[in-house]
């Protein structure tokens, strides 16, 4: 198609979205603040503007058409941008630097490329949230309200948990209630820090605690995963540099490391692992389709979401808590050490993995999570040209992986990884692979057993809940799932910017590292054999080491208001809630009904009762609990039978 | 249930025949509108009720032989006058009623057909007290088109409606019309939106019916937001059915099957009367499935509004209504196109809706003999100010505003002197004495820089700041801006800290300035209607009082209003000393000997005039 730019005529692609798309891709980038090719159209920053028949509209809502004849920047239009940088910039906090997105800011970037030295308006701070209760910090004074992480978390990730909140000027992107959000349903993956466009949405920096590590008698040890080594170039200034993890691994010797482990190893036996639990289900036909279990922002999802798909997760760890739990259960004795004496550093491109680390069943394994950001962090003060560093072989025993297992880094890396060890140890006969959807992949699997079934591969939360909702086709066995788009190397904790066109890149770089390896599967992989074979011969341990489990989880922390308190153990509880739901439908009166009975019977100090808020089932409300019986669509006579039964008790 | 149309017709025939038989027996009808409401006239309402069932032999005669009937009327736009009561047949037109004066009313008007003169509204251009509303030279010079028969037309009766020819026409365009034969007529009426743009009516309707939709919808936008404006909330009120009629016939057009009424949830009498309407229509089988075995089938359902300005805004109200947070979206795709939930949507403003029945009953050519070319009909407006009458007022496009302010308001209360007129609420623009005798309609208000809006019209005089009254509006804006785009959430609260600058009197060139760059950022780039006409208070106050602004700078506010220029002094020739300004002063800025004149010291004074209030000399005065 050919329309007329500044004058120019100049050739763009069909079925463009939007102006702002088809210039992008023509090499014109049109100013904007909150535009991204994956969500929908918003329109709000008003920095795309563009002239069209002497109109001045927005290219992001703006479809391209035959001989369109369009100018992209005259006086007035800059005008324009210069004067809406400038109200962004009235109420902005502008501690640039001390601000994480220092130099990667795409308001910084505009108001040097628009030459703004002076402010003419006058300087309103607004209230502002701060919040550093999760992996993902926030901080609204630098919030220019693009909408972009709510759009992100919404559309891409299904997840939605956070909002606008207020009016006018004092609009601000809220979770419910201002909770903090490490006790929201977050699921951490950090795409709304990936794509931010300033400082609001930031990763956690725990970078101090490498170094008073460092400082320790401990031995520390470090673990890098696959996608690292493909995305840190882009802040080092280096470009497809395939031995990139082997010059981290001399890097962090350099700096104190005593030992360096890849990741990938632990990648390897995953998938073998979990390639025998996906035979074993598959053969029993139970606990059907299989969802991978390696990202934890998916994992979260599942248990916040839905908990009844929670057996579906494969027990399997993720790799980073098995080789945390190898290292600090097996490698400990082989050194003869106390397992806190080891200190372990794991590498990754995620934010969710730094909440993954902190789970309960998995604490003490890992004692440090860093992002590939915070790496590169660590690289860039040290004043040590990576590019100049020789590459060093990761350390024995878990240094060496196949391809499979690097490919985790990857969308569809695990379920390929998971397929090889199949073919290895059972063979496939057909394997056929279909997009269909953008981020959803359809396998369809024969093996030489006879049997056959279909996997998906998904990146993008939203694309799961929307897989999970209308899940029917009963062939469907295995489900891999990446919460980010692109898989890891689109992970939250990768450096800036984030967007499509860089992980595509990214997804280039480890492909190609992929294809140096020598070794093809798992299987080929000695080392993981070995393992298998010397330390994971005792099942228990074997499980104990590589098995985990999962529990739904509330999105709602739940409060109890004393309301008639028995300091015994041994009592009868009764817990109303007064959540808004409940309150709406009666429960106030139960209560009072509840608290009247207790009293005229004689029963204070045998019943005690509470509100609560709240208990997560507003359908059907309003809800009481007689000890841990749910009773839904209470009445006070439902409450009273069920208490006297206990009473009886 | 009406089976077929014809069944209706004798219904609605019946039903013109009763209204006739009882306009001409006693009936006492009293207006519950919101502004009545407020002053009580449901109170009065109740009083008359207690009166007709007590043991009163006269009035039980009465009954008994004429019948004596107790209505509930709606908004007849004096609200000002409020409560207001009329006594039919005669006609007598009460105001300022008081649950006391009910006695008075049944023994002198009811029983004997006597005026009760004290309670008789006063003629704001004669003086005189006129007897009949319709005698006033306020109601001669209106056009009652849309508000046909305002006094006596029952708000609350699906009959009453009926009575007035109400559902013939829906009824015409079931048995006869075409959905296009519909459109074509909307379109050769003329009829413009009436909530602001003053798009046409007939071409939206054509836009929403070729698109292309498993289903549509129809929306009516009561979410009337403007200070000040309150037509809709009348419409609403004194003739619910009027509007669902036109949302109907709109259904029918555009082919959809479900429509939405919203309407803030501030207007609880408006609510409560259209969920009753759509009741009574419902039953009597003119919405639902198969609507008079046409086998056309559409429904309706109140959405109540949750008080966001931005909800009037068409695609904020769909967002709304969708339960989302209402913003706008950028256009296209516009609502005709995919609106809510994505399917195509006819949204039009209230009285839009209401012009419809009129269009098809009178056909073009009647409905086109009021208003001028590009606008035909009337438009209702609300005025306020200082001039004699305030309320609702209907007029002919056309009419100019001196009719409107003198001809009907009245003209100004004593002791003021016109200056502008605020016009179209915050999104309209100001207009100065030379525009007074400018024909009202759409083209030449966009003309003058202004807009129709939704009809609000505020008079401002010679002791008004027009800073102050840009200020004003401006904080409305920027407290309604819903905070999605950045010009208007950033901008109209920088111009705000501008204006009020300006009011503080710290305000400089440069500030003039940037408040002019501003409103031009605001207005190009903002996303939605709201935001592109929020500046317009500043531009047309900047065009035609700009001098206004200029002094403000130079350390002195023309009319005297802002308080930050007012320097409180005392007349030592006036002041006998008495020391009682001292003791009130709140920040203990007077001081002096008693007996001589006292001093304030300009440094500790906040101006707040109560030493002048408290001088019983009149010795303070602002210098």
């Amino acid at each position: 198609m050919k329309i007329f730019v500044n004058g120019k005529e100049v050739e763009i692609n069909e079925n463009e979205r939007n102006l702002l798309e088809a210039l992008k891709n023509v090499g014109i980038e049109i100013p904007n603040l909150c535009y991204l090719s994956e969500t929908s159209i918003y329109g709000a920053c008003r920095m795309c503007l563009v002239e069209l028949d002497g109109q001045i509209t927005t290219s992001c809502t703006l479809k391209p058409y035959e001989g369109m004849r369009i100018k992209t920047s005259t006086p007035e239009i800059y005008e324009i941008r210069r004067g809406i940088l400038e109200l962004i910039l009235a109420s902005h906090n502008r501690d640039c630097t001390t601000c994480d997105r220092n130099g990667s800011c795409k308001l910084q970037r505009y108001a040097e490329e628009f030459g703004i030295r002076r402010v003419r308006f006058q300087n309103i701070e607004k209230p502002a949230v701060k919040d550093d209760s999760s992996p993902i910090i926030r901080d609204n004074s630098k919030c220019i309200l693009c909408g972009d992480c709510i759009r992100v978390c919404e559309e891409v990730q299904g997840v939605g948990v956070i909002e606008f909140a207020g009016r006018g000027f004092n609009s601000q992107v809220a979770t419910a209630f201002d909770t903090p959000l490490g006790k929201t349903e977050c699921v951490f993956c950090g795409q709304c820090v990936a794509n931010c466009p300033t400082g609001a949405l930031t990763m956690k920096n725990d970078v101090d605690e490498l170094y008073r590590a460092l400082e320790s008698e401990k031995i520390v040890v470090g673990m890098i995963a696959p996608a690292v080594r493909a995305a840190i170039q882009e802040e080092l200034g280096m470009n497809e540099d395939l031995a990139l993890a082997e010059r981290l691994a001399a890097f962090l010797r350099t700096i104190g490391f005593s030992k360096v482990f890849d990741v990938s190893f632990a990648a390897d036996l995953v998938a073998y692992e979990e390639a025998h639990e996906f035979y074993e289900r598959l053969k029993n036909n139970e606990r059907l389709p299989q969802f991978t279990s390696c990202c934890p922002a998916w994992v979260k999802f599942v248990e916040q979401f839905y908990p009844e798909y929670i057996d579906n997760l494969s027990t399997v760890k993720s790799p980073q808590q098995a080789l945390g739990a190898i290292v600090k259960k097996i490698y400990s004795r082989k050194l003869g050490v106390n397992p806190d004496d080891i200190f372990l550093v794991s590498f990754m491109p995620c934010t969710a993995k730094k909440f993954e680390s902190e789970r309960e069943e998995h604490k003490g394994d890992v004692d440090l999570v860093l992002t590939t950001k915070e790496l590169a962090q660590v690289i860039k003060s040290s004043g040590v040209n990576l590019k100049k560093m020789t590459p060093e072989p990761f350390d024995r025993p878990y240094g060496i992986s196949s391809q499979g297992g690097l490919a985790f880094g990857k969308a569809g890396g695990v379920l390929g990884c998971v397929v090889s060890v199949l073919d290895e140890e059972i063979g496939v006969v057909k394997e056929e692979v279909r997009e269909i959807n953008k981020g959803v992949n359809l396998v369809e699997i024969e093996l030489k057993d006879g049997t056959s079934f279909k996997a998906l591969g998904i990146f993008g939360l939203g694309n799961a809940k929307d897989i999970l909702e209308n899940i029917d086709d009963k062939d469907i066995s295995i489900i891999e799932v990446m919460a980010c788009n692109f898989g890891c190397v689109g992970g939250g904790g990768q450096p800036y910017p984030n967007d499509s066109s860089v992980r595509k890149q990214r997804a280039k770089i480890l492909k190609d590292t992929v294809g140096i390896k020598t070794l093809l599967t798992p299987v080929e992989n000695y080392y993981m054999i070995k393992l298998y074979q010397e330390d994971l011969k005792d099942e228990k341990l074997k499980h104990e080491v590589l098995h985990t489990n999962y529990k739904p989880r509330r999105r709602v922390e739940e409060t109890e208001f004393e309301i008639l308190p028995v300091p015994d153990e041994d009592k009868i509880k009764v817990k109303v809630c007064l959540g808004t739901s409940c309150y709406s439908k009666g429960s106030y009166n139960i209560l009072e009904k509840v608290v009247d009975y207790v009293k005229k019977e004689d029963m204070e100090g045998k019943i005690e009762v509470v509100g609560t808020f709240c208990t997560e089932n507003c359908g059907a409300s309003p809800n009481v609990v007689v000890n841990d019986k749910l009773i839904s669509d209470a009445t006070f006579e439902k409450v009273l039978k069920e208490l006297e039964k206990n009473v009886k008790r | 249930m009406f089976k077929n149309p014809l069944e209706a017709l004798s219904y609605i025939e019946k039903q013109i025949e009763l209204r006739k038989e009882k306009k001409n027996k006693v009936a006492i009808y009293v207006c519950v509108g919101t502004g009545c409401s407020a002053k009580g006239a449901l109170k009065v309402y109740e009083e008359f009720e207690k009166h007709l069932s007590e043991n009163d032999f006269e009035l039980h005669k009465l009954e008994e032989n004429e019948g004596i009937e107790l209505k509930k009327t709606g908004c007849c736009g004096r609200c000002s006058s409020g409560p207001l009561v009329k006594v039919l047949p005669y006609g007598y037109f009460y105001s300022d009623v008081k649950p006391e004066d009910v006695s008075e009313i049944i023994e002198k008007t009811v029983k004997n057909g006597e005026v009760v003169e004290r309670l008789l509204l006063t003629d704001p251009i004669t003086g005189k007290k006129e007897s009949r509303l319709e005698d006033t030279t306020l109601f001669k010079n209106q056009d009652f088109y849309i508000m046909e028969e305002i006094g006596d037309s029952e708000c609350d009766t699906i009959e009453d409606y009926m009575g007035r020819g109400g559902y013939t026409s829906l009824i015409k365009v079931l048995s006869g019309m075409s959905a296009d034969d519909v459109i074509e007529t909307i379109k050769k009426s003329g009829l413009r939106g009436r909530g602001g743009g003053g798009f046409p009516t007939g071409l939206k309707w054509e836009f929403t019916k070729k698109s292309q939709g498993l289903k549509k919808f129809v929306v009516c936008n009561g979410d009337e937001g403007d200070p000040g404006a309150f037509m809709n909330r009348t419409l609403l009120e004194r003739d619910p059915h009027l509007v669902l009629e036109g949302m109907i016939i709109a259904g029918y057009a555009v082919g959809a099957s479900k429509g939405y009424a919203y309407i803030r949830a501030e207007y609880p009498v408006a609510v409560k009367m259209f969920k009753k309407a759509i009741e009574d229509a419902r039953k009597l089988g003119l919405l639902g499935d198969n609507i008079l075995g046409t086998g056309f089938n559409f429904d309706l359902e109140v959405k109540e509004g949750a008080g966001a300005f931005v909800c009037g805004e068409e695609t904020a109200l769909l967002a709304s209504i969708e339960g989302k947070r209402g913003m706008p979206k950028p256009k296209p795709p516009f609502p005709a196109q995919s609106g809510l939930w994505g399917y195509p949507t006819l949204i039009n403003n209230v009285e839009t809706f209401a012009n419809v029945p009129r269009i098809i009953r009178d056909g073009v050519e009647n409905y086109r003999k009021r208003g001028t070319e590009n606008s035909p009909g009337t438009k209702m407006f609300s005025v306020a100010g200082p001039v004699k009458v305030t309320g609702i007022i209907e007029v002919e496009f056309g009419t100019t505003l001196r009719e409107i302010i003198y001809d009907i308001c009245g003209g100004l209360v004593e002791g003021e002197e016109f200056k502008a007129v605020q016009i179209g609420g915050p999104s309209g623009a100001c207009l100065s004495e030379e525009f007074l005798d400018m024909p009202l309609d759409y083209d030449t208000l966009k003309a003058a820089d202004a807009m129709v809006g939704s009809g609000g019209i505020v008079v401002i005089t010679k002791k008004t700041c027009m800073v102050e009254v840009a200020r004003f509006f401006l904080d409305f804006t920027k407290r309604e801006s819903c905070g999605k785009c950045i010009p208007c959430r950033e901008g109209t609260m920088q111009a705000y800290k501008i204006l009020e600058k300006f009011t503080n009197g710290e305000a400089t060139y440069e500030d003039l300035e940037n408040l002019e760059y501003l409103s031009k950022v605001i207005k190009t780039a903002s996303l939605c209607g709201l935001g592109k006409t929020a500046p317009n208070p500043i531009l047309s106050t900047l065009k035609l009082f700009k001098d206004e602004y200029i002094a403000h700078i130079e350390g002195k506010c023309p009319s005297g209003s802002c308080t930050a220029f007012k320097k409180y002094i005392i007349n030592p020739q006036m002041c006998k000393g008495c020391g009682l300004c001292a003791r009130s002063c709140p920040q203990n800025a007077i001081s002096g000997k008693r007996g001589e004149p006292f001093e304030i010291d300009q440094e500790k004074c906040v101006k707040c005039g109560l030493c002048v209030t408290k001088c019983p000399f009149k010795a303070i005065s602002i210098a």
